[in-house]
This record gives C-alpha cells, structure tokens and sequence, in this order.
C-alpha cells in the first residue's frame, strides 16, 4: 500500500522538476493568500480610519509602514483589501470553473458518447449559450437575486461552459473509435461503465489543461463583473471594484487601482503560463 | 448552398431557443412595477398600469405577442420614456457599432504587422518582446488600461477628451486602445499560423520555384493565415459589442453599453428584451456568415465527408 | 441422427447498407453477398481478402456489432438476433476479440492488471483471489511474468501488448475467439510465437477461431478450413489443405503466388487492391478485370458456388478447367508447431 503512494508522490516530484518556476511560485501564493488571508492580512481590510485617508504607499514621502500600498478614500488599507480581494477572485474563480467545467465536460462526454441526437441538443444549446452575451446576464441576475458571490459565479460559469463542452466532445469521439473502447463493450460492459473507467479517465489530462487556462479567464470576468459592481458589494473587497473606486481619485491616488490591477495581472498571467507549460508536457507524455 | 439553408434553419433554431430564454430571463428579474409606482400607490392603480402594459395577460400569451410582434419589427416601447424600442436601440446602436469597428480595424492591423513581425523574426528578440506584450495585454483587464490612458493622456496631459463622442479625436483613444488590447490575443495566433504556413509543402514549392522571401510571405502564406484571424474577428467583434457595458463606463461613451446598464436599473423589460435580443441576432448572425464563408473558401466543409469519397 | 453443433455458423449472411441523402434518395451498397461458414467447435477457420473485400463486416456480423440484412448468425446453435438477453449476456462472456493495432486496443491509463481484470469485473466477478489467481495464470499463459500486471502499456513492446491484449481476451475461457489480423502489425519474428501460443491454447482449450488476415502464409499455419473472399462473397472455402494445395479460383491463386514472392523476399504480401465500386457493383464475376483467365462469359453472368471436392467450394466457371492448366507452386502444410514456409 505504501509503496504505491511513494510511488505517485515521487512521479508528482518528478513531474515538478521541469514546472516553470516563477509562474508556479505565483500561483500557489495565490491559493495560499486565498486560504490564509484573514489570518495574514496585516490590517482588517474593512476597517476605516478617516483621519488616515489617502495615504500613499511607504516608498513615497508621506507613507507609513503601517500601510505598505496606503490606504484608500476611508482609510482601508489597500495591502490588505488587496490580499483579502485575491481570496474572493480565487474563490469566485474557482467555484465558477468547477460549475461550468463540470457541467461543460459532462455534456461534453455525452454529447461525444452517444453522438446523433444527444450531440445535436447539446451543440445547440452550447452555440445558443454563446449567443447570449454573459454581461447582460449578470445583470440580469443582479436584479433578480441580487448581485453578489452567487450571481457572479453563475454568470461566469454560464460563460464558459460551452468550451469544455465542445472540446471534451471532440475528444470522446475520438477515444469512441479507439479498440479498447470497443473491447470493453464487446465485453457486454455498460455504457457507464466503459464512460467511467476509459472516457473519463483518457479526457482528465483535457481538462486539466483547460481549467488551468480558464482560471485566468474567470479571474478577469470577475474582474470586470465587480467593475461594474456586479459581484461582492462594498465594504468586501474585490480586485475589479477596488480599481472602480480608485478611477475617481486615479491622479491623486493612483495606488488604490494600481495595485489591485498588478495583483490581476500578474496571477492571470501566471495561471496563463502555468496552463501553456501544462498543455505542452501533458500533450508530449501522451505520445 | 445546401449548407448555407442547413446553417441558417440552424441559426433560426437556436435564435428560438434564445428568445424564450430572454423572454423568462427578464420577467424573473423583478418587478417592473416597482420602479415605476410609488411604493404608496393603491391596488387599483398598479392594476391599471399592468393591464395597460399587458402584465397581466398570462406568460405564453405574452411570449406570443413578444414574438408576434418582434418578427414585424415591433419591440415595443420603453417602460420608462414611452418611446418605441427599436428607436431608442437604433440611436445608440450606431455609436458602439462604429467604435468596435474602429477598434477592431486597429486590431487587426496591429495583429498583421506584429504577428507577422513575431514569425519572420522567430526566437529572436523581437518575437519575444510580442510574446511578452501580448501575455500581457491579456492579463491586464481592459477597463484597467482604458483608466490609465483617461488619466494621463486625457485629464492629466490633456490630449484626448474624456467624455462623449462628438469629435473624431473622441474616437481616438478608446478605439486605439481596444485595439490593441484585443491585438494581443490574435497576435500569437497569426504568428503560429503564419509559421505552420512558412514550414508547410506549398510554401517549399512556391521558394523552389525562385519566389523571393517578400513574396512566398505575402502571397501565400499570409493570405492562408488571414482567414483565421478573419474568423477569430467575427467573435471578437460579437465580443466588442457586448462587453461594450463595461468600455462605455471608463470612456464614457453614449453607446449601447451605458443604455442597456441604465435599462436594468430601470426595469424598463421591452427595452432590456430587446436589447439582448440584437445582440443575439448580431452574434448569430456573425457566426452564421463566417460559418458560410469559411464552407465557401473550403471546400471540405462545404460537400462533407460522404461526398467527397 | 446427432448433428454436431458449430461454434459459429454464418448462414446465407447478407449485409446491404442504405444510405440516404439530404434530398431524400437513397443508395443502397451490398457490402457482403450471401456468405455462409461454420466453424465447428474448437477448430480455426481462416478468413482470407483484402481490404474492401468484406472481411471487417463479417467480423462485426459474428461479435453482433451489425445485424445481417438477409441470413442469420448461430452461436453454437442459438440465433444471437432471435434470444433473450441472457443469451446475449452468454454470447457476450463467450465471444472475444483480438485487434490488429496492438498501440490502440489497450487503455494506456490502465495497468495491465486493471485491463486482465476488466472482463472478469464486468462478468460479475468479485471474489478477489479467484481474480488474482486467474490474473496469473493467464500471464503464465501467454508467457509474460506477473509482476508486469503492475506496469502500463506503454512499457510494452507491440509483440508484448499483442499478448496482453490475447490474454485479455482469454481470461474467461471464451469458447470462440475473433483474431483480426493479430500478427500483421508485429515484427515477422515475432509472429511466429504469437501464432505458435495461439495454436497451443487451442488444444488446450478447444476454442473456436475466426482468424481473419491478407496473409496466407499465418492462414495456413492456423486454419482447418479457409475461405477466401472477394468483393463481399465467398470465391473460395474448403478445408486448408485443399484450398493451399489444390486451390481452383485465380484469385486464391494469386493470393498464394504473391505470398510465396514476398515470403522469398522476406517482405509483407499485399497485392495492389483495384476492386470495382461498391456503388456500381459489375455484372458478372467481380474478379473479372483482374483475372487472368477470364473469358466473355465471365463478365455477364456471376458464378455461382460448385462443390467440387468434399466440403471444397469454388466460385469460378472454370474452377475445373484450369486445375489442369495451373503451376505447382502450393504452400506445404507440416505437422511442426514451428511457423514454417
């Protein structure tokens, strides 16, 4: 029994050697700030302080190393609103790729399984969810439950169904033709059975590679969803809103934008890179 | 032919399937009584008004008409000014539509020449420095770009205006700056398309047969390599119109993007219906006319795998 | 009178696939024209052709993948289209399938105990000893050691994968087994061992083998009957002696002569395929425009089959005739367990 978990853990170490080291740094800081955040964040990040409004970061004249990055119009500190919206972009995110990839690969793999008309209703609802700008619905959804956490993960996951539907499938349709498909219900296999012991399996790599290029992708819709104050609500901190909110004071005081747009970029492009790298070395090993 | 018939019954399909959602979408969204009514005003009055803006008919009957009255190109009339919604749409259509155009011309020039910069110079300097820009123009989020360029191009240095979209030079900065952030996602693709094009069998030949480099570049391999970012544009500009929310906001344009934020909190239901319902026709429509145009420049969609044998 | 029951019997089989276009006409291709066998109980008959030639689909009639047009498929005695589904249920545990490719008939995320284990966990099995030991024997069976069960794939060579793949479809002791061109993708000095484990088995086990191949040199080494077809009809089947030795129909003939060349030369025998169009099917012998002895009447009016030896079938109209004209060369058929030419 032991030997087989050395065994994983040893290929996981091996696998990790040739990971890109930078953009793999990033990305687990990221889920460690998610997860620690509230232990971590050196200031509560809702607390106000009106007398310490506007202060700048502490490499300018003027800053305090109470606030490294400021603080913001009601005195919040923007270090910590930082950290504490990276754990709401990470939870946001990632609820929202796990309902869509879900969802999304699910019909995928229906839709490749049983061809003809299965794959005909799928397809069609996933080009009619294309055609319904998401935006919209989050807007939709932003009057009718409210915005929020909850509205923003549906919207977002709503956008991105579709994708992992359409790729799995042509996946599956491969796998289908393959022999060892066709062994197994030669055997008198179910259908679910042959779906959970070889499609399943033989798609996991996919969509892998997928969610890690998607997060990215989630991370800047919510983004842009808080913008336009679609997603938590003020006093919660959330990377897109905090950029909103500093728009107004941007030439007084650029750093309640700035930072909060790094902190955007940099874990998207991490997660963008950690995706390409995952997309090349799982493709190579499957030769 | 054949397949353009099949294509558009499949478009038509799908728009069905769009409207009904639409249709539930906005009617569970709240209720537009209550931005309309005084919170203080009687039963009989807010019965009034739903009958009068047919509320109280039951909802297939409302479908029914909604439809009905859609394929005459009647969307009804905005809960809020009492104007036809097809006017309203028409008025500020045009603002964001031009933009995206604008836009999406300066994307796909700044894609050819950098993308085409990118492959010729491959491994080189120059193809990195595009690899870098362009993973960074996807990782910033576009709002965040368009403030930088309002507040130091337009408030601080004064060059752009920041409102409105009265003059050409209105029109610069958001439409720049658009397209290059939507660049950089096509930038990468051109340049991986136009490589498998420079290495692939006929582009040999055409340097066998004695054709400059400038030439097999712009003869051949480029032209290959344009029809998928012509496709690739159909989506972005589908994209463009509809993330327009969210670009209209930080330039403030009076386009449909600010109309349609203005709609919802409203409630105005004819206006936000019809609204998404444009957008859908535009988006299908666009995928339907690449569909038909790719199936036209080749063949191998066009017959289908059975014909062809 | 006790007539001995077949492990496969193909009667009169015919398969005509309709294919209907947007505009509502149809097609109609007959992929396999009135062909029947029997493969009696633990014996082998060889199905020899080329690509096109109909073989695959007979393969998909016998493993009940496509149902038959016109004709039925008995296994031993039970029509499988015309029983319960606890017959199919039987048929199932009973038929396997070993594929030509032996890269895409193993899942490569599976060790090779999990892929040995598949067909027992679907029949039901769960006593886990019972498991493991089949597991073993089966390895012991097709001479791979056992701690390869712990292995993928992937760590295999094709001669290796090829016998996973075989022990895969021995492990439940099927009493027919559908071999479609096992050796054709391994090594030529592997296949011999390949066939020699297929054939010891057979005595072992007296299992029923469809073996389907373009080779006639492994036809031979395995086979009791072999039947030749071509264009989706049988031109040739008897027993192997009698279609190696004293074959009628040119198109065997060519068969043989080119896999003695390429035996010779130590290359694979597969003759340039020009077969007429499924969708304008000649009228007459469809081997006519490569026969080398045809004749006028040939082209008008299709053969149909003669007996003209005990249980020997040919469907030529000059079967007779041309015994006489015809060389000597024949592949020899020994009693040794060695793949010999």
């Amino acid at each position: 029994m032991t030997n087989a978990v050395a065994l994983k853990v040893k290929s996981v170490l091996d696998a990790l050697r040739h990971v890109p080291k930078i953009p793999f740094a990033v990305v687990i800081l990221f889920v460690l700030n998610g997860i620690f955040a509230p232990l971590i964040t050196p200031c509560d990040p809702e607390q106000t302080a009106l007398s310490d409004k506007f202060l700048p970061p502490f490499f300018m004249p003027g800053g305090s190393v109470a606030h490294l990055l400021g603080t913001d119009r009601l005195g919040m500190d923007v270090l910590s609103r930082v950290m504490y919206g990276g754990r709401i972009s990470l939870f946001i995110a990632f609820l929202a790729i796990v309902a869509g990839g879900l969802l999304g690969s699910l019909l995928g793999v229906l839709a490749g399984y049983y061809g003809r008309k299965t794959d005909k209703v799928i397809m069609s609802l996933s080009d009619a969810s294309l055609a319904f700008p998401s935006i919209l619905l989050a807007l939709l959804l932003s009057i009718s439950i409210g915005s929020g956490a909850a509205a923003a993960i549906i919207s977002i996951s709503f956008l991105m169904w579709s994708k992992y539907t359409r790729t799995i499938k042509t996946e599956v349709v491969t796998l289908k033709r393959k022999n060892f498909v066709t062994a197994s219900k030669l055997m008198g296999a179910s259908d679910f059975f042959v779906i959970k012991r070889h499609i399943l399996p033989n798609v996991g790599n996919v969509i892998i590679v997928m969610v890690s290029i998607e997060v990215g992708m989630a991370i800047l819709s919510e983004s842009a969803l808080s913008f336009l104050g679609l997603s938590v609500s003020p006093p919660t901190p959330s990377w897109g809103q905090m950029i909103s909110d500093g728009n107004k004071y941007f030439l007084k005081a650029w750093w309640i934008s700035v930072f909060p747009a790094i902190a955007t970029a940099v874990t998207v492009l991490a997660f963008i890179l950690l995706g390409e790298w995952m997309k090349k070395s799982l493709g190579a090993r499957d030769e | 032919m054949k397949y353009a018939v099949k294509k558009l019954v499949q478009s038509a399909v799908i728009l069905f399937f769009v409207s009904i959602v639409i249709f539930l979408a906005v009617r569970a969204s709240g209720d537009p009584l209550q931005s309309l009514l005084d919170p203080r005003a009687s039963d009989a009055q807010r019965a009034a008004l739903s009958a009068k803006l047919g509320l109280d008919k039951p909802l297939i009957v409302q479908y029914g008409i909604f439809v009905f009255d859609a394929l005459r190109g009647d969307l009804g009339n905005s809960h809020s000014s009492g104007r036809p919604v097809l006017e309203i749409i028409g008025e500020k259509l045009p603002g964001t539509v031009v933009l995206s155009i604008m836009a999406l011309l300066i994307a796909i020039l700044f894609t050819l020449l950098l993308g085409t910069l990118a492959a010729v110079k491959k491994n080189r300097a120059a193809d990195r420095i595009v690899a870098v820009l362009s993973a960074l123009g996807q990782s910033f989020p576009v709002f965040f770009v368009g403030i930088i360029a309002v507040q130091l191009l337009g408030v601080k240095l004064r060059i752009f205006p920041i409102s409105g979209a009265d003059t050409p030079l209105h029109y610069v900065l958001p439409g720049v700056l658009l397209g290059l952030c939507v660049s950089s996602s096509m930038a990468l693709v051109l340049r991986n398309n136009l490589l498998a094009e420079l290495e692939s069998d006929h582009v040999k030949f055409a340097r066998l047969r004695g054709l400059n480099e400038r030439s097999v570049l712009f003869r051949h391999a480029l032209r290959n390599s344009f029809s998928t970012v012509l496709s690739l544009s159909a989506f972005i500009f589908a994209n463009l119109i509809t993330g327009s929310i969210v670009i209209e906001s930080v330039f403030a344009w009076p386009g449909i993007g600010e109309l349609s934020y203005q709609a919802i909190m409203k409630r105005d239901f004819p206006l936000v219906q019809g609204i998404v319902l444009i957008f859908a026709i535009l988006i299908v429509s666009l995928s339907l006319l690449t569909d038909i145009l790719h199936a036209a420049l080749d063949p191998r969609i066009r017959l289908g795998k059975e014909e062809m044998q | 009178m006790n007539k001995e029951i077949h492990a496969l019997e193909i009667d009169h089989v015919s398969k005509t696939y309709r294919n209907r276009t947007l505009l509502g006409k149809t097609s109609a291709v007959k992929i396999i024209d009135d062909v029947s066998f029997a493969i009696p109980q633990g014996k082998t008959l060889g199905l020899v052709g080329e690509s096109g030639s109909g073989k695959s689909t007979v393969t998909r009639l016998a493993l009940r993948q496509e149902k038959p047009t016109d004709g039925s498929v008995r296994f031993f005695g039970t029509d499988i289209w015309r029983c319960d589904k606890e017959r199919v249920r039987d048929f199932r545990r009973s038929v396997r399938m070993v594929f030509q490719d032996p890269y895409s008939s193993l899942d490569p995320r599976m060790k090779v105990r999990a892929i040995l284990s598949e067909p027992l966990i679907v029949a039901g099995m769960d006593d886990k000893d019972e498991i493991e030991r089949r597991l073993r024997r089966t390895m012991t069976k097709v001479g791979l050691a056992s701690d390869y069960l712990e292995r993928f794939p992937r760590e295999f060579s094709g001669g290796q994968r090829q016998r996973i793949a075989i022990a895969r479809s021995l492990i439940l002791s099927p009493r027919l087994l559908v071999l479609d061109e096992p050796v054709s993708s391994l090594d030529v000095s592997v296949r011999g061992r390949i066939l020699n484990l297929l054939k010891d088995y057979q005595r072992t086990n007296n299992t029923a083998y469809l073996f389907i191949s373009h080779d006639m040199a492994s036809i031979g080494f395995l086979s009791d009957c072999i039947a030749v077809m071509y264009f989706g009809s049988i031109v040739e089947i008897g027993s192997a002696d009698d279609v190696l030795q004293n074959f009628r129909h040119p198109y065997t003939e060519m068969l043989i002569h080119s896999s003695v060349a390429a035996s010779l030369s130590d290359r694979d025998a597969e003759p340039p395929a020009e077969l007429p169009s499924h969708l304008n099917p000649p009228a007459g012998c469809a081997f006519y425009g490569r026969c080398a002895y045809r004749k006028d009447v040939c082209s008008h009016t299709p053969p149909r089959p003669a007996e003209i030896g005990d249980g020997h079938f040919v469907s030529c109209h000059f079967a007779e005739a041309l015994a006489a004209v015809r060389g000597k060369e024949t592949i020899r058929r020994d009693g040794e367990p060695e793949y010999a030419l």
